[in-house]
């Protein structure tokens, strides 16, 4: 019998604002802290155990040195072991997942940790003029984070709107939305339903320190009314500040084990990878990919969309929820309301946060520990990456 | 800088105060009560022989409390600590051994502003154009700051529970014969303040004068009975408790000595901070003044200039339409192909601007200024080189359509307004030359009182159209709400759903008199079935048979609409199911034209209510699931300047998030059922708001 993969530990820091609670923090002790986070979460170091380590990052200007940062991160939590470092955009974490996951299924590793980092308010500005000297005139500083777009490609905000557009999901949806996002959250935090996932960190704040818990970026006590007088960005029809989520610092991680490794070691699997999935479309269909790439997963399972009990769709806006799950309901308007009741249950990134490489794994906890609140059952999360690709990852509990 | 700033003048010995506080206009917060606080001790220190308290903004004396900052985080010990301190300034001031006096030069003293001068000011002097008044109950308040036992020293008691409930502001020339006021010109007012100081050395001020005798000698049971009367008439509905303690306050004074009836001001103030129903006005407030105004965000580049317009038809509409145009310098012709009734027109509105000037409302300057503006056709020709026209003549596609390609045919580059209540512009614009030419620009009667405009975009007006008729309506002085097309579009669709909805209640066996209590207790202004007569029924019945055959299924024409109609029941100008709209003494023989629909119970008359307030916040919701309203502050700002929505609910919107989107919807798919009331079925949009999340937070 073929063995099964398990999720043994599922962490990850509380999201910080953009130049908030976690901007004084290094990513690299960001990435340390989900770890050890995810590696101790079972009442015992499991750092011992790791095969591999696969890291996921978006943005590498943010480390001091930008190369090899997951072989920086693993070296500080004492794993010499093979580490990679990966960049698929948004998509960074999940597909460090899948790796993972090739490794399980070839029996090359029986264990590894997957780790997602992001610290957009460290991206520094960059010039390219500096190195040669500046003869003459100004030199030109770049943002890599402002518009998030690619050369030679729309913005990613200017796609998704146009993707809402084709799919007719109006602004005033959109809106609400985003609101409901920021509601979810505040239901469920309220109730401790963050407290399986989140590490708490003992942060820089000036010359103090304080411990940061609870995501830093939701606003429950906003309206859609105030979201719809929101300026449209970027040249977006429909896109603003109120229904995207916001640059933000975090980190995340997860300790994925064979079934029989797992259980050897005595430990409780939390919840089975039960397959993954990366999918790819035209460069501007990034508010559709996550449907596209929970088909490709489901069909790979052999499962149906009728037997999925909770959907994660990352909030990368929040056309990307609306869209996919329109796409995945074939335009049936009563289907598709249906599958957004199940869909980020408990907020999502325009509420919590949207630390671009760390989210991956943040939607796949959240799914995995809802599924675990409710007596178990089957999930999926999905996400897209810049550039159209997407990952989607389906669990049971 | 202080908000309160002291400047002793050695000549006179006389201290003036200048209050200017951060802001655009002066307004009362920690600060400013703490540096009145100050000045006030520092001139009891400097032992002066008086004080002047003027202001350093042009026009703005003292305006009411800063809400934001009392609001912001305030516990009810913040909110109570910050009023009692308010009243004991003012009660240290009047009580200190020499006279205060104000000086206002054409500027404005509300609410908290407005009761400095009645508790701690001797005397006034103002020039003529001063404002003055206690609007609080407008922001779901009441005057906490002795409003309610200072005013009546002044203006008698009547006066002051008039102006306390209805919100009234107004010119200072009402207070001149109190003895406290003195209207003089501006250049004078500083030599005669002193002047008035140095003679009143040792007066008493008049909250505090055991002898000091009210202008309203009408005795206390005479008193009783008036409040009695006025707690009848503004507390039907249990949703404005500010109005039921503004009454309880004046209650209070007919018995309590002055300063524990103040005190007892403070006890009934603070809950109101904290109160749902308050909350909403006060937003309503903000919403209102702040962003109501520039809400309809559109390029000015675009819009053609109005420095003229053209009027036509010169109905009751058309008139009003003018007369707006012409007050504010708009140059302005009114078109009606019959001379008789053009003139007749132009006779009734002069006419109504005499009046105006007679009473003292309007300056005979301004109503001139109105009149040389105006001028009148018959002639299409005279339209060639006018910018906007806007059309207000009988609610008929056929005639619409027609005057339509006149206009074109003279001047086809005229943004030609529609002033229909119903008709969609697809419709009107339809085969038009110019189609992209043509707007709605619906207007509310009585125009030159109803602050709101709907602004109609239909399919393909023309950027440049919609701009010049939001921008020309902004000239006008309007508050625009921006809507896309459809019939009836929003004010009117949801409108008269309303009085559908309470025609459909007599029809169920509510009586018809008892459907307008209930309204009024819900908190409308007006009850459907009184609405019906004032509008005219032959107006409802040809809109609701429009709207009938737009929305198959949904609307219909009840049975009972349709007799009065045949019956030629239809009051125009006069109420029906009331024999008068005075005393509104019922008119039994009503009766028989109401049709008893079977098969349904008899609503209770909570179900009642539901029926007429959902009713309308679902038709709201329709509307925005049509594409007709297009955001949340347009649905709550129409709703409640343009049709009546109960103000202490601030709109469709807010009613809903505080009610819960899911539980309206149980609701009203409970009522559907029950009663038969296929425009009771929930809007769509509540099951994108569910699918979304979403159970409140909508505004």
């Amino acid at each position: 019998m073929a063995d099964k993969y398990v999720i043994v530990g599922a962490k990850r820091t509380p999201f910080g604002k953009y130049l908030g609670a976690l901007s004084e923090s290094d990513p690299i002790d960001l990435g340390v802290h989900a770890g050890r986070a995810a590696l101790n979460s079972q009442g015992r170091d499991l750092t011992p155990e790791v095969d591999q380590v696969f890291v996921g990052n978006c943005i590498p200007p943010a480390f001091e040195t930008g190369s090899v940062t997951g072989r920086q991160i693993a070296l500080k939590l004492g794993l010499d072991k093979f580490t990679i470092t990966l960049d698929t955009a948004c998509c960074s974490p999940l597909t460090a997942l899948r790796m993972a996951l090739w490794g399980l299924r070839l029996g090359e590793i029986s264990s590894a940790l997957v780790l997602g980092v992001e610290a957009m308010s460290l991206v520094p500005h960059m010039s390219r003029q500096l190195r040669a000297g500046v003869r003459i005139g100004e030199v030109k500083l770049v943002d890599q984070l402002f518009p998030i777009s690619y050369p030679g490609y729309n913005p990613v905000a200017v796609d998704a709107s146009d993707g809402a557009q084709k799919y007719e999901v109006p602004k005033r949806m959109l809106d609400a939305w985003a609101m409901g996002s920021h509601l979810k959250w505040a239901k469920a935090q309220e109730s401790g339903k963050f407290n399986d996932e989140i590490a708490p960190i003992v942060v820089k704040k000036g010359k103090e320190k304080v411990r940061f818990e609870i995501d830093e970026s939701p606003r429950p006590y906003g309206t859609v009314a105030a979201i719809e007088q929101l300026p449209t960005v970027f040249g977006a029809k429909t896109t603003t500040a109120g229904n995207a989520p916001g640059l933000n610092d975090g980190a995340s991680a997860m300790v994925v084990m064979t079934e029989r490794r797992a259980l050897g070691l005595g430990l409780k699997p939390l919840g089975e990878i039960v397959e993954m999935a990366g999918e790819t479309d035209m460069p501007y269909g990034i508010s559709w990919i996550p449907a596209l790439t929970i088909k490709k997963a489901l069909k790979r399972a052999n499962l149906d969309l009728d037997s999925i009990d909770l959907i994660e769709i990352n909030d990368a806006l929040a056309a990307m929820p609306l869209v996919s799950d329109k796409i995945l309901a074939d335009g049936d308007t009563d289907k598709w309301h249906e599958l957004l009741k199940k869909t980020n249950v408990n907020g999502g990134a325009i509420a919590m946060g949207h630390p671009v490489g760390a989210s991956g794994l943040r939607i796949t906890m959240s799914i995995m520990y809802e599924l675990r609140r409710r007596g178990g059952g089957l999930g999926v999360a999905a996400i897209c990456g810049g550039l159209t690709q997407g990952e989607a990852a389906i669990i049971r509990v | 800088m202080p908000e309160v700033a002291y400047l002793l003048d050695q000549a006179s010995n006389v201290a003036t105060f200048v209050i200017d506080t951060a802001g655009p206009v002066n307004t009362i917060g920690q600060q400013f009560v703490t540096d009145l606080e100050k000045s006030s001790a520092r001139a009891v220190r400097d032992g002066v022989l008086g004080v002047l308290i003027v202001s350093g903004k042009k026009k703005s004396f003292l305006d009411g409390a800063n809400l934001k900052e009392i609001l912001a985080g305030a516990t009810p010990q913040i909110a109570r600590q910050i009023v009692q301190r308010y009243q004991d300034s003012l009660a240290f001031l009047a009580k200190c051994p020499f006279p205060v006096v104000a000086a206002l030069d054409g500027q404005t003293a509300l609410g908290g502003g407005f009761e400095l001068l009645l508790w701690a000011c001797d005397h006034v002097f103002s020039s003529p154009g001063s404002r003055m008044g206690l609007p609080e109950v407008s922001v779901g308040l009441f005057p906490a700051g002795g409003g309610t036992q200072t005013l009546k020293r002044v203006v008698g008691f009547k006066t002051a529970v008039d102006m306390i409930t209805t919100a009234r502001v107004g010119g200072v020339d009402a207070f001149a014969n109190s003895g406290v006021f003195t209207i003089c010109a501006a250049s004078e007012m500083k030599s005669r303040a002193i002047r008035w100081i140095e003679q009143n050395q040792g007066i008493v001020n008049r909250n505090y004068d055991p002898n000091y005798e009210e202008p309203d000698s009408s005795s206390p049971e005479d008193k009783q009975v008036l409040l009695n009367r006025v707690r009848f008439r503004y507390t039907i509905s249990p949703y404005r408790p500010y109005l039921v303690a503004a009454i309880d306050a004046l209650e209070a004074g007919l018995s309590l000595p002055f300063e524990e009836a103040v005190r007892k001001e403070v006890d009934l103030f603070v809950p109101l901070l904290f109160h749902e129903n308050s909350r909403n006005k006060i937003d309503l407030f903000f919403l209102v003044t702040s962003l109501g105004p520039k809400l309809v965000r559109v390029d000015p580049s675009k819009a053609v200039n109005v420095d003229k317009l053209a009027v036509i038809g010169s109905g009751l509409m058309g008139q009003g339409i003018a007369q707006v145009a012409a007050d504010k310098g708009i140059k302005t012709t009114l078109i009606d192909i019959d001379e008789a009734k053009v003139k007749a027109s132009l006779k009734t509105m002069t006419d109504t601007l005499e009046e105006l000037v007679s009473r003292g409302r309007w300056s005979q300057a301004r109503k001139d200024s109105v009149l040389a503006n105006l001028s009148w056709t018959t002639e299409y020709s005279d339209l060639k080189d006018v910018p906007l026209v806007i059309e207000c003549v009988f609610e008929d596609l056929g005639l619409k359509r027609k005057i339509l390609a006149q206009v074109q045919a003279v001047n086809p580059n005229a943004v030609f307004a529609s002033n229909t209540s119903t008709i969609p512009m697809s419709e009107i614009s339809a085969g038009a030359k110019k189609p992209e030419q043509v707007v709605g620009m619906h207007y509310f009667s009585p125009v030159p009182l109803m602050p709101l405009l709907e602004v109609i975009q239909g399919p393909v007006s023309s950027k440049a159209a919609v701009a010049t008729a939001v921008t020309a309506g902004r000239a006008m002085g309007k508050t625009i709400i921006l809507v896309g097309d459809g019939p009836g579009f929003y004010t009117s669709r949801t409108f008269g759903n309303f009085v559908m909805n309470g025609i459909r209640l007599a029809e169920l066996g509510v009586s018809p008199w008892d459907v307008d209590l209930l309204a009024l207790q819900v908190g409308f202004p007006q009850g459907p079935l009184h609405i019906y007569g004032t509008t005219g029924g032959s107006v409802i019945y040809h809109a609701s048979s429009f709207m009938a055959q737009r929305f198959p299924g949904r609307m219909n024409i009840p049975a009972t609409l349709a007799r009065l109609y045949e019956a030629d029941y239809v009051g125009a100008g006069k109420p029906c199911f009331y024999l008068d709209s005075r005393k509104m003494t019922r008119d039994e023989s009503v009766l028989q034209h109401i049709v008893r629909v079977e098969g349904c119970p008899v609503p209770t008359d909570q179900e009642a209510k539901d029926v007429l307030l959902l009713g309308m916040v679902n038709e709201a919701f329709w509307c925005l699931s049509d594409g007709v309203i297009k955001d949340y502050f347009s649905m709550d700002l129409g709703a409640v300047l343009g049709i009546g929505f109960p103000d202490c609910w601030h709109g469709p919107a807010r009613y809903v998030s505080l009610k819960g989107v899911s539980d309206v919807k149980a609701r009203l798919e409970e009522l559907v059922a029950k009663f038969n009331m296929p425009a009771l079925r929930p809007a769509p949009e509540f099951d994108r708001l569910i699918a979304c999340g979403l159970e409140s937070s909508l505004i």
